[in-house]
């Protein structure tokens, strides 16, 4: 069988693998044919011969033995870095597991803290005494907290919450006095059934400074809640009544315990004046003069909607003068309540209304037994006794 | 990776770029991404060498202009016989597949299948590429005497 004639684009295509021995026989013979008979193909076929024998000396280029190690050393980093892909699938996946738990707990831990502190530090903390407590006495007085709480939850509502209330006096066949009593928080004077024995008061310099506690107390207010006004049974004892004519008795609440007649007071007094404006820096003077701080959060002055709001301490013995200097501009109504906050030795705590005077109303007639004295000015040396005697009574001044 | 490996790529890269400083930096990056294809490939090492390389001499082809070939060299040792111009002219003349697999397959005589592996393409068309690349270099080359 004889075999058919090479063009040369055959030959030339089959140039190559003729050259590295591609080929078959038969197609070898034919190319070797062509070649042969083909000047133009023999050259093509001797620049292949030509070009590989110049790529076989090329192929005997070297490279440096140190920029071999150089690499060989890259690449072992390179592998060292990488081994982590060398470990078993589940234990890789065991560790990138675990790895992600933590960072998801640790997320968790601190984000629940944070959120704690946030609370806290959102919460209306007010120290407003510290009291020290013996060591044997601990256990005795667990039950103080709560009555605390209760008590800042009443100054809470008045000094972050609206207008103080001005009410109306309660109404009782044993009441006495032939003026009302009004001014903030007075509605629920007297009410607080406490026992103090528990609790001594700290041997604390006069400045309002405690002495520094052996179980602080702090005072976590809560939201404001409003006041729910008690009535305050008389003293059981009637020796221990002192016949004052502006004091008012009320038979509705429970008897203070000993612990309360043993605590401490809170003055309460509200006054209506004219020009509150120019009255209010005065009074903050004047308190300040007599040795007066802040107590609670609010400022000396603490401008509400109907009046001046202060709520301070001050030695007991600028009392007098103070008192003195308030009655130059109006009337005052005071209380002394008693109150389960035990102020140090000296010190007293006074809550004072000071409210612009409006004209009576005339609808609004105040009932006064006709035979009521009109109330003494009482000063706290001599009041101690009587409110520590007679927890639940409320002086009345009328000057 | 052997030694000899390490060998053709960079004079792959050298050939490829005339750059001794580049054709280390590219052996050490096509190593580095070997070694790290070759756990989860099942494609041999050469024929990967051969793919990652011709990746990165296209990707590096197009970026850079083909600088002269080198008057002395520090890295790499050619033979003296040899002129580098031929390749160099070569080089810019046929495309970078023609000239990558003139190189795997002539220079360092890997198999045409092994090529055609990490080309991604058929025996037959890496011998195409071949033949051109070397009917253009055998074109450049003097003759050394009439044809027999």
């Amino acid at each position: 069988m004889s075999s058919r004639e090479l063009s040369c684009f055959l030959c030339r295509e089959m140039l190559y693998e003729f050259a590295i021995h591609a080929l078959d026989e038969r197609r070898a013979s034919s190319v070797k044919k062509h070649v042969s008979t083909c000047r133009d193909c023999l050259q093509i076929l001797q620049d292949h011969e030509r070009a590989t024998k110049h790529l076989e000396e090329l192929a005997s280029s070297k490279i440096s033995l140190k920029a071999v190690q150089d690499l060989k050393e890259k690449h072992r980093l390179i592998s060292h870095n990488v081994g982590w892909r060398r470990l078993p699938e589940s234990l890789r996946w065991g560790l990138e597991a675990l790895v992600a738990a933590l960072v998801v707990a640790a997320s968790f831990h601190f984000g629940s803290q944070w959120w704690a502190n946030r609370k806290v530090q959102k919460a209306d903390d007010v120290v407003l005494a510290e009291v020290e407590t013996l060591p044997g006495e601990a256990g005795q007085s667990q039950n103080f907290p709560e009555d605390t709480l209760a008590e800042a939850d009443i100054e809470a509502d008045e000094e972050s919450g609206g207008a103080p209330e001005v009410t109306e006096p309660t109404q009782h066949s044993d009441e006495v006095g032939n003026e009302s009593v009004a001014g903030p928080g007075l509605h629920h004077a007297g009410t607080d059934v406490v026992e103090t024995e528990n609790v001594q008061v700290a041997e604390a310099p006069p400045q309002p400074e405690y002495v520094v506690p052996q179980t602080p107390l702090v005072l976590a207010l809560n939201p404001p809640t409003s006041p729910q006004p008690v009535a305050v049974k008389p003293s059981p004892s009637p020796a221990q009544q002192v016949p004052t004519p502006a004091t008012m008795v009320m038979n509705s609440a429970p008897p203070p315990s000993p612990a309360a007649q043993e605590g401490g007071f809170v003055y309460r007094m509200a006054m209506s004046v004219k020009g509150i404006d120019a009255v209010t820096p005065k009074v903050i003077e004047k308190i300040m003069e007599l040795g007066g701080q802040k107590a609670g959060q609010v400022q000396l002055g603490w401008k509400k909607p109907g009046g001046s709001y202060f709520h301070f301490t001050m030695p007991e013995a600028g009392f007098t003068p103070l008192m003195t200097h308030l009655r130059s501009f109006a009337q005052v109504r005071h209380s002394k309540d008693p109150h389960k906050r035990v102020m140090p030795a000296g010190t007293i705590r006074i809550i004072l209304w000071v409210e612009e005077l409006e004209p009576p109303k005339p609808s609004v007639q105040p009932i006064t037994e006709p035979d009521v004295q009109q109330g003494e000015v009482m000063p706290p040396e001599t009041e101690v006794p009587n409110a520590t005697e007679e927890a639940p009574q409320t002086t009345e001044e009328n000057e | 990776m052997s030694d000899t490996q390490i060998k053709s790529v960079a004079l792959f890269f050298f050939f490829a770029f005339f750059d001794e400083q580049r054709a280390i930096e590219l052996t050490s990056k096509t190593l580095k991404l070997v070694r790290k294809q070759a756990r989860d490939s099942e494609i041999d090492t050469n024929a990967l060498i051969v793919r990652i390389a011709q990746k990165i001499f296209a990707k590096e082809a197009s970026r850079r202009e083909l600088p002269p070939p080198p008057q002395d060299l520090n890295v790499f040792q050619i033979p003296e016989a040899i002129s580098l111009g031929h390749l160099h002219a070569l080089r810019k003349r046929i495309t970078i597949e023609e000239f990558g697999c003139l190189l795997w397959t002539k220079v360092f005589a890997l198999p045409e299948a092994t090529v055609a592996l990490g080309f991604d393409t058929t025996i037959g068309t890496v011998r195409h590429r071949t033949s051109n690349a070397l009917k253009s270099l055998g074109q450049q080359l003097p003759h050394e005497g009439p044809p027999a």
